[in-house]
């Protein structure tokens, strides 16, 4: 591995057309097909303003809510709108506003601030927009036409508790509504993960080893893998409810055999990791903002990452500390509150490193310092009351009173918005023609911080005072009417500041690609080199933390093309794919640039949920074939063939295609069967769940059905496991057609196990709408269906590339990605038959 | 007999009914002594990070020296946390183990609450073990352990009495216990804190501690026999019920009106509230929660009887009031 | 980080076995404080035998918390078990 350079090693003056070719291959389509762009610059603006689009309605709502609750006996709203209007504002700010806010900065800000010109997937962080956009608005227009027409808004709470949201108890399509909508945020939300994940491993600038990382950027990555593993638990959960809605399949029914707390656990074991999702790359953002406002290095940075990853492990570990009132016994309660009050440990660590940092320089006082001296204050009064709540005893008088609500909006708003809007007055400069207006920024910060503690301190109160939360309304005379007008009036104050920064915003930021306002802070990351649509104009080698404190002439030399790829070699759009430890280059990777078909798949997906909801089944079933046909068009147009070495400047010489475990589709792939892997695990344990709820529902060894099918399935398995290897042999030595043979009969094999094992529990007599149990097997065929549906339509399509050559002995990036996808659906097969038909067996008479 | 029962409550003040800081039970009383040292230590902590926060940013040199190391980090980050936390940690254990401890031992009276959307089933058993229900308002006697064992009839309900204990669910499928002792006679508010959809807002309840004598003949006159109504507007309105079918969903013992839909109304009129807490037990409350119920829980199964006359509805109230 | 979750995993997980399955819901807490105690001093062996780069000296700050925790979690077991 040769040394990289630590002077530019490239001539200047670059050749004439260079920065022209670069500037036309990068170019953003005009007009409205601006909507078929992919620069992550372009999709993070639209994702930013849509994402805090939501901020606002959400927050009308909430303005709605403190209206009635300002005065007992409230005639505002109904009972019943304002049981919407509360699920609303929960669910759009959880939802649509404050994960895609952050999962916005990052597509926004993170190659920037990495070295690189774009993220390595450009259709697919697009399309996540697309489809979280398009989904969100028809669903948050749910609560106007909905309410105002038809009533149609969910109205269960932003957790959606079953009983309450079964079919029986809110027959009204509101919960599917939820259940559904949450399904494209789902995906959005992965989607981006993905992207997040290789783009911060494998796509840093040359020398950016992961000590030397933005701190922003660890928070991303550690963001990402908790969504991968967290999200995939509400999936699970979502679809079982919307099976027990739909098809009367028992989960959550306990007179079948389901429990309702099964919900709970499912939902809060993402739930709780979801606010630290939603946290952590705000804390990110303050480690940024703060070095550059004191103009000096982060104190601890070792000590804050290892105190991001302990609180990403931890907060997987804390969620029954959402049930403790439910009756579980009290070992279990005392398991999760110790480890809810161990995560307080690393969120303090940071705090003490940002006081350390700023102690260590001169604080400039600026309205984004303003707004992070806010985000302590505020986040720690919500961390001490977190702690409180961690303690079981405390937490049975607290829980579900508005004490929680005060606590909650003091670690979410705290902790995420205070650093946003400090977010917005440092960053915009970076991406606006203009900076903000400090003035405004300081008016917004005093309304809004004044504004937000008269309004939620005094839920404290109330809530100790008896205030359950969720009531549309109360009666006078208990001690919470004196705080609830004070919390109105500082929510109008704090709706007041609001507006502030919004008129601030309108009238200064202008998004620009190229003549930003500049590096007005004098920072030191990355994100701060001039930029245009592709970037920065050349990559250049870190070798500190803050390239551009530690070598002043960096900006210069990058705009002059004097570091790697000045231009484009291959012609296309491309960006240098690293190690992911040490960030030694690797390959040069070619991107794609704007088209239709993620838009396509992007509307289909978000039509399929939605028909859905509607029951408009056929409807639905088109669009899903829509968005399959559009995501097949998408993918068909990826993988572009070898181009040879190429001179990315400097005298290195980068290949442009790796296969195996370099490539990073193959890094993709990996993370989305961890998603499905989490989703399984998830799966596995409802079904051992459903057990200890009501083991007498489980059939016992004699009970079982014959394990004919099972073994048939099994050897089925087996037969698609050896023709996955007959691929694999058959591809490496250029076999092509007699690969996609054995590529076609291997998922013909696999679709065919599943069958033969949903065949036998049907033959079995064994129907789901009848018990829990009965339920929980056919809810893993499903899963299996789901896998095996992926592994037989990617079959399919790689069989067809290798029958035109278009995938090779060399060329083979798709067929490793099959063989990936495949032998986690053969695993997960195995797995399945072990536990449907081993398990009852093991545990003898049922 | 019950009448007049109630009538020297009143004075307690209303916040100290329903106030988890104004705790008059055990377990409330040793949640609040924690609530208010965690209140304390809390505040004292937030004080350090602004005291610690103003001086990294404008004191003297040397005091920003010294904070502006990693010990700073190790010291404050994890040392002072490791610490407080794990002595807070301890102590909410311990109180944990002594409430289990507690509660291990019988109770001298149990008692059935189902919740429902949205009031509250009570299911008692007097001295001779016979059963009779209630509903709405938990009497009690004052200073002895009450197990309530929590059920849900449809969707999940809570069971919380600030003053006196912790919250408990009411899951369907499960069966829950809530261990409670009030220490001083008087009425305490609860209400329902999981919410449960429509009405849950409305969903109150009130538990009446009486002195051991007063609580022996509440209970041994739950079996009275059923007195003549005491006025003619009384005796017209037990008409109305009868004919306006109330039978069907309500019960009072003692009479052919043996419905289980809705609350048992046999000593309606001896309670403080009507409507799970949401009214007063008034005459004309109790008129207009008949004739407009929907106004008072909307999306409650009792449906409005708006064609019952203002004299009917009267009558029907005066009968109710009687019902003790 | 990796043998804290396992701990946890396994606290949970056996719970429901020692009580359903195998019927001794007594044993469980000895078996967890002793995959707990297990933990802690596997821990303690992985702290000394870090290397002393970035990612070693991370991993075992990290292995602090993780003991710290598991810690608690043996309070909480030994307190209410």
């Amino acid at each position: 591995m040769t040394a990289l350079p630590l002077e530019p090693p490239n001539e200047a003056p670059r050749p004439p057309d260079e920065l022209a070719k670069l500037e036309e291959i990068w170019a953003v389509p005009r007009g409205w097909r601006i909507v078929t762009a992919v620069n992550n610059n372009i999709v993070g603006y639209f994702y930013v303003a849509t994402a805090f689009l939501f901020f606002l309605l959400a927050g009308l709502l909430a303005v709605l809510i403190r209206l009635q609750l300002a005065f007992p006996d409230g005639k505002l709203l109904s009972e019943a709108t304002y049981n919407q209007v509360f699920t609303m504002h929960g669910t759009v700010m959880m939802f649509l506003f404050a994960v895609p806010a952050v999962e916005a900065a990052g597509v926004l800000m993170l190659p920037q601030m990495l070295g690189a010109r774009d993220l390595p997937f450009p259709r697919l962080g697009a399309y996540a927009f697309w489809a979280y956009a398009i989904g969100g608005v028809v669903f948050f227009g749910s609560i106007f036409f909905g309410s105002i027409f038809f009533g149609a808004s969910p109205s269960g709470g932003w957790f959606m508790y079953p009983p309450l949201t079964n079919q029986r108890f809110s027959p009204d399509i509101g919960a599917d509504f939820w259940l559904l909508g949450i399904g494209f945020i789902e995906i959005s939300a992965i989607a981006g993960a993905i992207e997040i994940i290789v783009g911060v491993l494998r796509t840093r600038a040359p020398g950016m080893h992961l000590s030397r990382m933005p701190v922003f950027a660890w928070t991303m990555l550690i963001f990402a893998w908790m969504i991968v593993f967290a999200f995939p638990a509400v999936i699970l959960s979502t679809i079982l409810l919307e099976l027990e809605r739909a098809f009367g399949w028992p989960f959550f029914d306990a007179t079948k055999g389901g429990d309702a707390l099964l919900w709970q656990h499912l939902f809060w074991f993402f739930g709780h990791p979801e606010v630290y999702i939603i946290f952590l790359p705000a804390a990110g953002m303050v480690s940024m903002i703060v070095p550059t406002m004191v103009r000096a290095p982060l104190v601890g940075y070792r000590l804050i990452v290892a105190a991001l990853i302990a609180v990403g492990f931890f907060s997987f570990g804390l969620w029954v500390h959402h049930m403790f009132t439910t009756g579980i016994p009290a070992v279990s309660l005392g398991f999760f509150s110790a480890a809810s009050a161990a995560v307080a440990i690393p969120s303090g660590v940071q705090i003490f490193a940002w006081i350390a940092t700023m102690a260590s320089g001169r604080l400039r006082m600026t309205a984004a310092s303003l707004f992070v001296l806010g985000f302590l204050f505020v986040f720690t009064l919500g961390g001490l009351t977190g702690v409180m709540v961690a303690m079981v005893p405390f937490d049975r008088q607290a829980h579900d009173s508005y004490f929680i609500v005060a606590h909650l909006h003091y670690v979410l708003f705290g902790g995420m918005v205070f650093p946003l809007f400090a977010a917005f007055y440092y960053w915009t400069p970076a991406f606006s023609r203009n900076a903000l207006s400090e003035r405004a920024g300081k008016w917004a910060f005093a309304l809004i911080f004044i504004g937000f503690n008269i309004a939620f301190l005094p839920m404290h109160v109330a809530g100790l005072r008896g205030m359950p939360r969720r009531v549309y309304t109360y009666p006078s005379g208990l001690g919470w009417d004196g705080p609830n007008l004070i919390s109105t009036a500082g929510a109008l104050i704090l709706a007041t500041g609001i507006a502030v920064f919004v008129v601030d915003a309108v009238r200064k930021i202008r998004p620009t690609l190229g003549d930003s306002a500049g590096d007005v802070w004098k920072a030191g990351t990355l994100e701060w080199l001039p930029n245009g649509a592709y970037a920065a104009r050349s990559v250049p080698v870190v070798t500190d933390r803050e390239p551009l404190w530690a070598r002043p002439t960096l900006a210069r030399e990058v705009e002059e093309g004097r570091w790697f790829l000045p231009g484009a070699p291959t012609g296309r759009r491309e960006t240098i794919v690293t190690s992911p430890v040490e960030a030694h280059p690797q390959y040069l990777m070619r991107l794609t640039g704007p088209g239709w078909s993620h838009v396509s798949a992007a509307v289909f997906t978000a039509a399929f949920f939605l028909l859905l909801t509607a029951k408009a089944v056929w409807l639905a079933g088109a669009c899903g074939l829509g968005a399959l046909a559009s995501l097949l068009i998408w993918a068909w147009r990826t993988d572009p063939s070898d181009a040879g070495e190429v001179d990315v400047g400097g005298g290195l010489k980068l290949p442009t295609y790796a296969s195996g475990p370099r490539a990073h589709s193959w890094w993709a792939t990996v993370v989305v069967l961890s998603v499905a892997g989490a989703l399984w695990f998830s799966y596995v344990f409802a079904y051992l769940y459903l057990w200890t709820v009501a083991p007498s529902n489980w059939p016992g060894a004699t009970a079982m059905p014959s394990p004919e099918r099972a073994l048939l399935a099994g050897a089925l398995l087996l037969a698609s496991g050896a023709a996955l290897t007959a691929m694999r042999v058959l591809l490496a030595r250029d076999r092509r057609v007699a690969a996609a043979i054995a590529a076609l009969s291997g998922v013909v094999l696999l679709a065919l196990a599943l069958g033969a094992d949903a065949l036998g529990h049907w033959e079995s007599g064994l129907r789901a709408p009848r018990s829990g149990y009965a339920a929980v097997v056919y809810a893993s065929h499903l899963l299996q269906g789901q896998i095996a549906g992926a592994v037989v339509v990617t079959g399919v399509f790689v069989a067809l590339r290798l029958a035109l050559g278009l995938v090779t002995a060399r060329r083979r990036v798709m067929a490793d990605n099959l063989a990936l996808l495949w032998a986690y659906a053969l695993g997960q097969g195995a797995l399945a038959l072990l536990l449907t038909h081993g398990f009852p067996r093991l545990i003898g008479k049922g | 007999m019950t009448e007049g029962m109630t009538d020297g409550m009143t004075n307690l003040p209303d916040a100290a009914m329903m106030n988890a800081l104004a705790p008059h039970g055990p377990e409330a009383t040793q949640v609040a002594t924690l609530t208010q040292v965690m209140t304390v230590g809390g505040a004292l902590i937030l004080l350090l990070v602004c005291v610690l926060t103003a001086v990294a940013i404008l004191g003297p040199r040397s005091w920003k020296r010294a904070l502006s190391g990693r010990d700073t980090v190790r010291w404050g980050g994890f040392a002072f946390p490791i610490v407080t936390l794990a002595a807070l940690l301890f102590w909410s254990l311990w109180t944990m183990r002594g409430t289990e401890r507690a509660a291990a031992a019988p109770a001298a009276l149990t008692i059935s609450v189902v919740g429902e959307q949205w009031w509250w089933r009570l299911d008692y058993r007097d001295a001779q073990g016979r059963r009779f229900a209630e509903a709405n308002e938990i009497v009690v006697p004052v200073g002895v352990d009450v197990d309530l064992l929590l059920e849900s009839a449809d969707v999940i309900h809570s069971v919380w009495l600030p003053s006196l204990a912790g919250k408990l669910d009411m899951i369907p499928g499960r069966t829950n216990r809530l261990r409670l002792r009030a220490d001083r006679p008087g009425v305490y508010r609860g209400q329902c804190a999981e919410y449960c959809g429509g009405s849950h807002a409305r969903m109150g309840f009130e538990l009446i501690a009486l002195a051991p004598d007063d609580f022996a003949a509440w209970r041994a006159a739950a079996h009275a026999p059923r007195r003549e109504p005491a006025d003619e507007d009384a005796r017209r309105g037990r008409e109305v019920f009868a004919a306006a079918g109330c039978g069907a969903c309500h019960t009072v013992r003692g009479t052919d009106a043996q419905g289980r839909v809705g609350p048992d109304l046999t000593r309606l009129g001896a309670r403080r509230h009507i409507a799970a807490a949401s009214l007063p037990n008034t005459h004309d409350a109790r008129a207009r929660f008949v004739a407009r119920s929907q106004e008072v829980k909307p999306q409650s199964l009792m449906p409005p009887f708006a064609f019952l006359t203002e004299t009917q509805l009267s009558d029907l109230a005066a009968y109710l009031g009687g019902l003790k | 980080m990796i043998l804290w979750a396992a701990f946890f995993l396994v606290a949970y997980a056996s719970e429901s076995l020692f009580r359903l399955k195998l019927g001794r819901p007594e044993l469980h807490t000895p078996f967890a404080t002793l995959a707990g105690a297990t933990t802690l001093g596997l821990t303690f062996v992985l702290l000394r035998m870090a290397r002393a780069d970035f990612i070693g000296r991370s991993a075992r700050t990290l292995a602090l918390l993780a003991a710290v925790a598991t810690g608690f979690g043996l309070a909480a077991l030994l307190t209410l078990g």
